[in-house]
């Protein structure tokens, strides 16, 4: 028992979070993860089992789904995650707001804040990896991800080089047939479609814009992405051709309306695997 | 409507006397039931903290001897989430009925309530605003302020477009406050249209009313306001009464119908502001709770005026024990249990009273 727990003092360490708060401690052992791509580095380095609490927003990987929710990804329960005992909360900043933060800490639980998730893209994802690697003392597992995270970039930028025109592509984040809102240049999903070899058929920056007919075709995307949720909100391929506008584009003509998974406005571990989805059937041959 | 004010003047020894035993009867009712929301909250939630260890906590606190053990976490939760959550529960669902007591009062019409006025509009609108501009100007606190002044100028500005030849005109007060709601909303509907994302978020989550961000600054902050409008209108019971009978009458009892009217709406701004901008909306208490009292207990504004202060702290403590029980370990926006619990009961209470003829 004495050895466990010098080891544990061994490794504690400091870690400063972008909101300037510090925690000190050894390799937490009951973590509550608010924000999916957080939830899927800590399964990816070995880790998904120090998990007891994560928000509603996660996909992936399966196993999450058994882990207690502590409410939406943007406003969790803060009496609802004391209650799961944690000895560290991990976040982005655009989870847990300075007030959110002040609270838990208030009732002595140590708050880590990372980088939002769709913040300077795969280099962003790969520091928030190396914190995470650091905080759970395996460093190891952390280099392999990164180095993965590398290997499946550089193919696809081998992939997309060799294409010449880069298609445009837009993503359009859909509720419903009423509604839908076009992603800028400052989002995740604008990071994965310079990864998939793409441009953004979007010309502003920030945020994102109400789906307008008229913007649609000024856009003219050769492809267009939704969620897996947002495309059956609509009623599929058939529904989503009935959105203002797009039936006019490119991307309408073609058909080439493509699915993504729900959580992709995290940037995580599996993003490369997403562009090369997209990529391929970007390039695939109009079925008949 | 002569003879009956004469009545009531020529009867308000006896008048007195009546209100005070209902009075007496209403606090005997709403003191212990309050408490017992209270305690009760304390102790339920998702950290489970038995009434021994939230009496000794809080004795601990004071500085006196535990007489049962308890863990720290408990302690923390007790002392630093849960009990501000709880006292800021108490005093928005207290401003919150005292303000409908008070415009229902004033205006003579049982479904005025601090939403018809523009005085939780003004605060959308505001709020709306600084957040899709990015006005981070005093940051924690930019949002509670932004929606203190805009409901404050929604109602000075409704006030003072009902002025005519230095009266207040009651009905054009409500048009007013129709027309100034709606500009509110379709201004919250343009910012709404405008917002990014996450502002959007923002503006969601506050319309949907929450007391999660309970801290005891916020809480002593509010106190004051709150205090202010509660026992400021108590003072205001009289010449509340004396409006029921309408503006003429109450001015030949005796009762300065213009300060009353601006003293009204004033302290309406003060509570309301402050509830609503730590709180966000929070539909329906305001104009359920003086409802349920003056069924019970009837119209005077000295019974109704307190006790309809008690039942909205209670009933919104509650509310926020659903809240943040029903779906642990994550939690619904308060506004959605007081207009789902509310809403219903609001239709039952009208279909009995049309039943009864009274509509």
């Amino acid at each position: 028992m004495s050895s466990v727990l010098a080891s544990s003092l061994v490794h504690a360490e400091q870690f400063k979070g972008v909101d300037g708060q510090t925690v000190e401690l050894g390799p937490p052992k009951r973590v509550v993860a608010v924000n999916s791509s957080l939830v899927e580095i800590l399964f990816g380095l070995g880790k998904g089992d120090t998990i007891v609490g994560t928000d509603v927003g996660g996909t992936y990987p399966p196993e999450q789904e058994k882990i207690a929710k502590v409410g939406h990804p943007y406003h969790p329960s803060v009496e609802g995650i004391v209650s799961l005992k944690p000895d560290l909360v991990l976040a982005t900043e655009e989870n847990l707001t300075p007030a959110t933060a002040a609270q838990l800490r208030s009732a002595r639980i140590p708050v880590l804040i990372l980088e939002n998730s769709a913040k300077d893209g795969i280099d962003g994802l790969k520091r928030r990896i190396d914190v995470v690697a650091r905080l759970f003392n395996v460093q190891e597992a952390g280099k392999r991800m990164t180095q993965e995270l590398d290997k499946q970039c550089a193919e696809l930028g081998k992939k997309s080089s060799a294409v010449k025109k880069k298609p445009r592509i837009l993503f359009l984040y859909a509720h419903g047939p009423g509604e839908a809102f076009v992603y800028g240049k400052d989002t995740g999903v604008h990071v994965l479609i310079e990864l998939a070899g793409g441009q953004n058929a979007a010309d502003f920056t920030t945020g994102t814009k109400v789906l307008t007919a008229e913007g649609m075709v000024l856009a003219s995307p050769d492809a267009i992405i939704m969620l897996n949720r947002g495309l059956e909100a609509v009623g599929g391929i058939d529904g989503a051709l009935k959105l203002p506008g797009v039936a006019l584009t490119p991307a309408g003509r073609n058909k080439k309306i493509l699915a993504v998974d729900n959580s992709i406005r995290w940037v995580g571990p599996r993003f490369p695997q997403f562009a090369d989805a997209i990529f391929t059937a970007i390039h695939a041959k109009p079925q008949q | 409507m002569r003879s009956l004010s004469s009545e009531s003047i020529s009867r308000s020894g006896e008048h007195v006397s009546t209100a005070l035993g209902k009075r007496t009867k209403g606090l005997l009712v709403l003191v212990p039931l309050l408490v017992l929301c209270v305690v009760t909250s304390l102790g339920v939630g998702a950290v489970s903290i038995t009434p021994a260890q939230v009496v000794s906590i809080l004795l601990e606190q004071v500085g006196l001897p535990p007489f049962t053990t308890f863990t720290e976490q408990q302690a923390a939760v007790l002392y630093a989430i849960r009990l501000p959550r709880v006292l800021l529960g108490v005093l928005v669902g207290a401003a919150l009925s005292v303000a409908g007591v008070a415009l229902q009062g004033l205006f003579r019409n049982p479904l005025a309530d601090p939403g018809l006025l523009g005085v939780s509009g003004g605060a959308s609108f505001a709020v709306a605003a600084v957040t899709v501009l990015k006005l981070q100007l005093l940051g924690f606190y930019t949002l509670p302020v932004a929606a203190f002044v805009g409901s404050f100028v929604a109602i000075l500005l409704i006030a003072s477009l009902a002025q005519e030849n230095g009266k207040t005109n009651v009905a054009m007060m409500l048009l007013c406050g129709v027309a100034i709601n709606a500009l509110c909303v379709s201004g919250t509907g343009l910012f709404t249209y405008l917002s990014t994302d996450d502002q959007l978020r923002t503006l969601t989550f506050w319309q949907l009313g929450s007391l999660a961000g309970a801290t005891w600054t916020l809480v002593s902050t509010i106190t004051p306001l709150v205090l202010l409008c509660a026992v400021g209108m108590l003072f205001l019971a009289n010449p509340l009464n004396a409006l029921l009978l309408g503006e003429a009458n109450a001015h030949h009892l005796g009762i300065s119908v213009e300060r009353t009217k601006w003293k009204i709406v004033a302290l309406v701004a003060l509570g309301v502001g402050a509830g609503v901008a730590v709180s966000g909306m929070i539909g329906f208490i305001g104009l359920v709770v003086p409802h349920l009292i003056r069924l019970w207990l009837g119209p005077n504004h000295r019974v109704l005026l307190p006790l309809s202060a008690l039942l909205g702290s209670a009933l919104l403590v509650l509310a926020d024990l659903v809240a943040r029980t029903v779906v642990v370990p994550s939690e619904l926006p308060i506004g959605i249990v007081t207009s789902l619990a509310g809403s219903p009961f609001f239709l039952y209470l009208l279909l009995r009273q049309r039943r009864t003829h009274v509509l």
